[in-house]
């Protein structure tokens, strides 16, 4: 039985037992992975997993079971256990199918799928995991002896079929490159405090994610490894105030990612939604536009439909600073009385999730050279240390980057704790960079905030 | 089992026909249907699903027929019901079922590991084919007989919370979630989550080890979101419990208690004052601030970074690294726990592993594959995700043995400070050591006494450098009864952390506008 016609079959069943509406969706995952360390291969691994989430509505009650299918008594199993779980949840009005206006599947071809990554050979991958260490050795020989490469190479195939009549499924690739690089010459000693931080193992780390194997570009992935492994020699304290903070487009993804969940459904409703402000108010500085684009071709979070069938398409969620919308699914969309943005993510919630598809701070017109000219005084931030807590007034972090005096980059900074009100810091953004490499599933250019309290933290 | 409708031999016929996922199902059906003897015994009974002895050894030489020095197999078949509650509705109710099986050949340093969702004969032996392909042929053990692993059951529990009844669980979160909103007026929203799971595990390896495991497990956890509309000021307050106990575990750790406390997080964010910013003692409260042990000092004490070089602590063994005062431990032998397991998932029966002595750096936690390349005795800490990971040295339950000193002793010993007793977690980076952690209940010391909550307080230390200024140490060790998920490329497993109230001289302290 193909999957198309297990995931019918499914649907059937739970109609069959009295569902009002049921969802299947199966989705097959293989992947192959390769890791090299010091030029030997460490691991290499193959695996295959299909998994089945079912969903069903009956009475304005919703349950979902997950699970393994491998087999049709599995499904039935599967099918039974959904409808004895059902009668122990509460009726909830917003649960339910998607709108049949909203379903359907985008119409291009948007190019997630590609069948040369999908049929790389193992050994194909463990040269090109080689070849990334060779390229970072290339680069700096410093790091001769210490460089990990991993290889990921993912392909999904997804199955949806509802009720209501939505029966598609897409086939996508995905290959992520990890290179990690360890400065070991400049080993700390243990057991004292070392006030020299010239002295201290230093590593960096670069990803690149890609949906072809020709989009992977292992020597700029190693280019930007050994730049991150190297910039931070001869790092110090930074001074304390209040000062510019410049955020170059790798921690500037922070701050998109945060915006991102602060305009998405689960938090509008659960969380108080004047966090940020209602749709239609300025929430933040009108140099910033935050868009989120599921239909962009070979987009790392482009789909040509959502976990409930919906239309995927690009939206504005923040347009000049002006708060437009958030990122729904279906349920989120009822109880704001709004319209699904093609967000949903299958999850055990019956309500299922919100995920961002391709999320995307628009580019600026300022360079970021000259923004770093400007100032007398500053920060830039290269990177955030901590780990985001967005539900909060006020943004706090640590982070490491580079301090500027007059006009310039002087010295590296280990660990500045960088703060301000989070209302503040969003309306205080007085400069968006033309720096925007918009490839990653979150994407910014260089952000230039006026004003933040700066401290050193080491 | 005299009063089971459905017997054993049935049971296994039913799963190895079937496949194994079918037969967990049935198991689920008749275990909440009161059909099945629910006590631990009648379930190590069912341990045993999908593979006997002779198809694990089948599997185990056609990995190794084209040559490799060592293969496992692991099986692995799970079932978890949850369900939420957040005051109003009854939510988020389901059934997970996680069924899958990975073989893995080791051959001249490199492993190739296979894993499948598709529990059939012929899928199984497939994998076991491709995950030997890559060995390179010359090398070929002598496989021994395979003989069951002989440990102690560290799971108390005496019935799985899955075969419970869902009433009985809404009857929990709903006492959880009453007792935070009633906890404090300025609450205004609270979420209980709750989920059990029942895993059965195989675990079967080419050196003759087979081992069967059944583990239950439940977790609850509870949110809070506190608003005062005078002042603005929001607070969130998290907290919540289980491990590996059946419903019992509410009768020792009362719903109403979990949800005072996320409520007490919440409210002491509310009356925060900014916190104070730069070098300052710091106090860490017993229990959870066993996390900064794990992030400062657990993760670079995992093997794998060590045998990279990766890791601040790399050929460091024997050198001192912390203050005397210092000692601390890996142990996945405390009953009950979290991070507590009775063999590791490569079948090695799990220890306690001193990694510092007084001080003194005396081991790392490590898997078959550092263990063997590092020539080293193996620690238990060879740990996955699921089936479909590979095994990596992971941490199980981690604390800093307790001291000689009084918890209020070492509170009257600071004059001007911070005393932080309840973290959400933290990060560090293993190279250099470095760790940022938030509280997210900390107070201000004030000559020896706690006086106000704190907001917005940041710690940010360097794991060597902490351990070295810790001062005094509490003679009050608790460990965690939290619910701790660890994080590490990817997988993340349940661990637990413990220590009794520590010192640190300075730490620096920075997140407040204060300076």
């Amino acid at each position: 039985m193909t999957d198309r016609e297990l995931a019918e079959k499914a649907v059937r069943l739970c109609q069959k037992r009295g569902a009002e509406q049921a969802e299947a969706l199966l989705i097959h995952q293989e992947e192959k992975a390769a890791g090299v360390f010091d030029q030997e291969v460490q691991i290499d691994g193959e695996t295959a997993t299909a998994h089945a989430i079912l969903r069903i509505f009956r009475d304005n009650r919703g349950a979902v079971i997950h699970g393994n299918v491998s087999s049709e008594e599995l499904l039935e199993s599967l099918v039974n256990q959904a409808f004895a779980i059902l009668q122990d949840t509460s009726p909830d009005k917003y649960l339910g199918p998607a709108d049949r206006s909203e379903v359907g599947a985008f119409a291009g071809d948007l190019q997630i799928y590609d069948e040369q990554l999908a049929r790389i050979p193992l050994n194909r991958m463990k040269e090109i995991a080689l070849a990334a260490e060779q390229a970072v050795k290339q680069q700096d020989s410093r790091t001769e002896h210490l460089i990990t490469t991993n290889l990921q190479v993912q392909t999904e195939t997804v199955n949806l079929h509802t009720s209501e009549g939505f029966a598609d499924s897409y086939q996508n690739t995905v290959a992520t490159l990890v290179i990690s690089a360890v400065m070991d010459t400049y080993a700390a000693p243990m057991a004292r405090l070392n006030p020299d931080d010239h002295k201290r193992n230093l590593v960096g780390t670069a990803t690149a994610v890609t949906r072809s194997l020709d989009g992977l570009d292992v020597a700029k992935t190693a280019e930007r490894t050994v730049q991150r492994l190297t910039r931070m020699i001869g790092a110090r304290s930074s001074p304390a105030g209040e000062v510019p903070v410049l955020f170059s487009p790798l921690a500037a993804r922070g701050i998109a990612s945060m915006l991102l969940q602060l305009c998405s459904g689960p938090a509008s409703l659960f969380i108080e939604a004047a966090t940020l402000g209602k749709v239609g108010e300025a929430i933040c500085s009108p140099q910033l536009t935050l868009v989120d684009d599921a239909t962009k071709a070979k987009g790392i979070g482009s789909i040509p439909f959502d976990h409930e069938g919906v239309k995927p398409t690009r939206k504005m969620v923040i347009e000049k600073g002006v708060l437009q919308g958030y990122l729904l699914n279906s349920y989120y969309a009822r109880a704001l009385r709004r319209h699904s943005t093609g967000n949903a993510i299958a999850s055990g919630d019956a309500r299922f999730g919100v995920r961002h598809s391709n999320a995307y701070i628009e580019a600026g017109q300022s360079d970021p050279n000259d923004l770093v000219a400007d100032l007398k005084r500053g920060l830039l931030v290269t990177r955030f240390l901590s780990y985001s807590m967005a539900l909060s007034n006020n943004f706090t972090q640590a982070a490491e980057g580079f301090w500027i005096e007059d006009g310039k980059l002087s010295h590296p900074v280990r660990a500045a704790a960088i703060v301000a009100p989070l209302h503040e810091m969003l309306k205080n953004i007085v400069a968006v960079g033309r720096d925007l490499d918009a490839d990653a599933a979150i994407a910014s250019p260089t952000l230039l905030v006026s004003k933040m309290n700066v401290s050193p933290l080491i | 089992m005299a009063d089971s409708k459905f017997s054993r031999r049935n049971f296994l016929q039913v799963g190895l026909g079937a496949s194994a996922g079918f037969a967990l199902w049935e198991l689920y059906r008749l275990g909440i249907s009161n059909k099945i003897n629910r006590n631990t015994a009648s379930l190590r009974a069912f341990n045993e699903i999908g593979l006997d002895q002779g198809q694990l050894r089948k599997l185990l030489d056609t990995a190794l027929a084209g040559g490799g020095e060592y293969a496992d197999i692991f099986l692995e078949n799970s079932l978890s019901s949850y369900i939420a509650f957040d005051g109003e509705q009854f939510q988020n109710s389901g059934l997970e079922c996680v069924s899958g099986a990975a073989v893995r050949v080791t051959s001249r340093g490199c492993t190739s590991f296979r894993a499948v969702s598709d529990l059939s004969w012929e899928s199984l032996a497939q994998a076991a084919r491709e995950a030997g392909a890559s060995a390179r042929a010359g090398v070929r053990v002598q496989m021994p007989e395979l003989k069951p692993l002989q440990v102690p059951n560290l799971y108390p529990c005496a019935a799985p919370a899955l075969f419970e009844s869902m009433s009985e669980k809404k009857r929990i979160v709903s006492r959880v979630v009453e007792s935070a909103k009633n906890a404090y007026q300025y609450v205004h929203f609270a979420l209980a989550n709750y989920r059990d799971t029942l895993r059965f595990l195989t675990v079967a390896t080419s050196d003759g080890i087979s081992a069967y495991d059944t583990q239950p497990f439940l977790k609850i956890i509870i949110s809070v979101a506190a608003f005062n509309p005078d002042s603005g000021k929001k607070g969130l307050g998290f907290f919540n419990g289980g491990g590996h106990y059946g419903l019992e575990y509410f009768k020792e750790h009362s719903p109403e208690r979990l949800g005072q406390r996320a409520a007490q997080i919440a409210r002491s964010q509310l009356e925060a004052v900014e916190a104070p910013s730069g070098q300052l003692p710091v106090v860490l409260g017993p229990a959870y601030s066993g996390v900064l042990m794990h992030e400062a000092v657990g993760h670079g004490l995992e093997a794998d970074f060590n045998l990279k070089g990766y890791s601040t602590y790399s050929g460091r063994i024997g050198e001192i690294v912390a203050s005397p005062l210092c000692t601390i431990y890996d142990d996945g032998r405390r009953a009950g726990l979290n991070g507590s397991i009775n063999f590791d998932d490569e079948g090695v029966a799990s220890s306690r592993t001193l990694l510092i002595e007084r001080g003194r750096l005396v081991g790392y936690m490590h898997s078959r594959e550092t263990g063997a390349k590092m020539k080293l005795p193996l620690t238990g800490n060879g740990r996955r995700q699921a089936f479909n990971y590979p095994p990596l040295p992971r941490m199980t339950n981690t604390y800093l043995e307790k001291g000689e000193t009084p918890h209020d002793e070492i509170i009257r010993s600071v004059k001007s400070g911070i005393y932080a007793p309840a973290f959400a977690g933290g990060s560090v980076n293993i190279t250099t050591g470095d760790f940022t952690f938030v509280p997210i209940e900390a107070y201000l010391i004030e000559n020896g006494r706690l006086t106000a909550p704190l907001a917005n307080v940041m710690l940010l230390g360097n794991g060597p450098e902490l351990l070295n200024r810790v001062t005094m140490v509490g003679d009050d060790l608790e460990i965690s009864d939290n619910l701790w998920e660890c994080g590490k490329q990817g997988q993340m497993i349940p661990v637990t952390v413990g220590t009794p109230t520590i010192k640190v001289e300075t730490m620096t302290v920075g997140g407040g506008f204060k300076t």
